[in-house]
């Protein structure tokens, strides 16, 4: 058995370890308060122009723009992946969740682009042989509308020259209820005119409808901005989800901490014990050996 | 003066929803009032300034990058990529942005770059103009 010494060192150290996860877990609640309100006020900017993007593919149903997947195929382009991951781990399964999601698509295919956010994720992805073609940094710590709008920029530069012919994000959703935040692949480009159907309320009739400048013009400048906003969108959502797993990891361990503090504290008060009795019992041997000594 | 409901929304929030009698929207080739019961529209908006009157006749004013807004139905909608009131641009970080996205276009870039930066230039200067007439 380990000497009280030994264990009270071992307390010690417990404490600290608590003290530095606890501190963890408040920081991370306070960030998953502000992430939950940055998605909240993200929301009727996507849902808007979700529905303005239905009603003008209805008005426009001869409409031909790569953007939106009709008018002429891409050939021989590849296809694009963004993975958003984390910077930093202790955040208990986040960054491995994702990388293994992603781990198991990107072996399907042939040639993959790779594009990652977060430093965890683009290491492990090296790591495990897929060419990651370009990092974005400093958007997993801070999303921001112009580090999305350089994103997708970049993205949808590629697929309007045709290197890209689809791009594809893999992001963490935030589950609605629970605290299970799962992985997600959505198709990001080509648009698919099917999600954009309008609501059955609305008349389905297409109108005629003036484009200023010109059809072209807007258009071309819409979808560009809705990529831009989704991007937005699944980057506060991923950080939302970051920092949830991290403040349910760390509140976890804080939790195991208190629990093996206590643990522990019961053993050395038994080691403590038996070296008093241990004591007791020598000095009364002692004692009756003089004793004995005496009358002899 | 009629109304017509109006809103706009940039990526990170909702800037004004409700009634109004007037807009005035930033697009390429100057500046463009909508009354009530527009026709039926798809306007590319420019990084600009937005001024809208609220059915009591006040106005206000919004700083806007690029976006788009549509008419119809008597509403108006104005998506745009982020929205600010005069009072809320940094005057000292614009002209940073704008100073460094000058540098860049003078550097040998990619079609891509140079794109980036005439486009922060564009919001630089929309912003620091708003900035001007509105506040001093």
């Amino acid at each position: 058995m380990a000497s009280a010494r030994d264990i009270q060192s071992r307390i010690k150290s417990v404490q600290d370890t608590m003290k530095i996860t606890n501190a963890m877990y408040l920081i991370s609640s306070t960030k998953v308060k502000k992430a939950r309100r940055a998605l909240n006020d993200a929301l009727p900017h996507f849902m808007q122009s979700e529905q303005l993007i239905g009603e003008i593919l209805r008005d426009l149903p001869e409409l031909e723009d790569r953007f939106f997947g009709t008018g002429e195929p891409i050939l021989g382009g590849k296809k694009g992946f963004l993975v958003i991951s984390g910077d930093k781990g202790l955040a208990g399964a986040y960054n491995h969740n994702i990388v293994k999601f992603a781990e198991g698509i990107l072996q399907k295919e042939t040639d993959p682009d790779v594009y990652v956010v977060g430093q965890l994720g683009a290491l492990a992805l090296q790591k495990a042989g897929y060419p990651v073609n370009r990092r974005f940094t400093g958007a997993a710590q801070q999303p921001s509308v112009s580090r999305s709008r350089r994103m997708a920029a970049t993205l949808c530069q590629q697929f309007a020259d045709g290197e890209l012919s689809e791009v594809y994000i893999i992001y963490t959703r935030m589950e609605e209820h629970g605290e299970e935040a799962t992985p997600v692949l959505q198709k990001l480009l080509p648009l698919s005119a099917e999600a954009f159907r309008p609501g059955e309320d609305k008349p389905q009739k297409p109108q005629q409808v003036n484009y200023l400048p010109d059809a072209g013009a807007v258009l071309g400048s819409i979808a560009p901005n809705y990529v831009t906003g989704y991007l937005f969108g699944a980057l506060v959502e991923a950080y939302c989800s970051e920092e949830n797993a991290r403040m349910l990891a760390m509140k976890s361990a804080t939790d195991s901490a208190a629990e093996m503090l206590r643990e522990l504290s019961v053993i050395y008060n038994s080691v403590r014990q038996a070296a008093i009795t241990q004591q007791i019992v020598e000095v009364a041997g002692g004692a009756k050996a003089q004793k004995r000594k005496r009358t002899s | 003066m009629e109304c017509f409901t109006l809103k706009v929304i940039g990526f990170s929030k909702v800037f004004y929803e409700g009634e109004a009698s007037q807009v005035q929207l930033p697009i390429q080739d100057g500046s463009m009032g909508i009354l009530a019961h527009h026709e039926a529209a798809v306007i590319g908006i420019v990084p600009g300034t937005l001024r809208l009157q609220k059915p009591d006749g006040e106005w206000e004013t919004a700083v806007v990058d690029a976006g788009f807004a549509r008419v119809g139905e008597n509403t108006v909608s104005v998506m745009v990529e982020d929205v600010l009131r005069p009072d809320e641009i940094d005057e000292e970080r614009e002209r940073r942005a704008l100073a460094e996205a000058q540098e860049e276009l003078r550097q040998k870039h990619s079609v891509l770059e140079c794109q980036n930066a005439e486009m922060t230039i564009l919001r630089s200067l929309a912003r620091l103009h708003a900035k001007e007439l509105f506040l001093s």
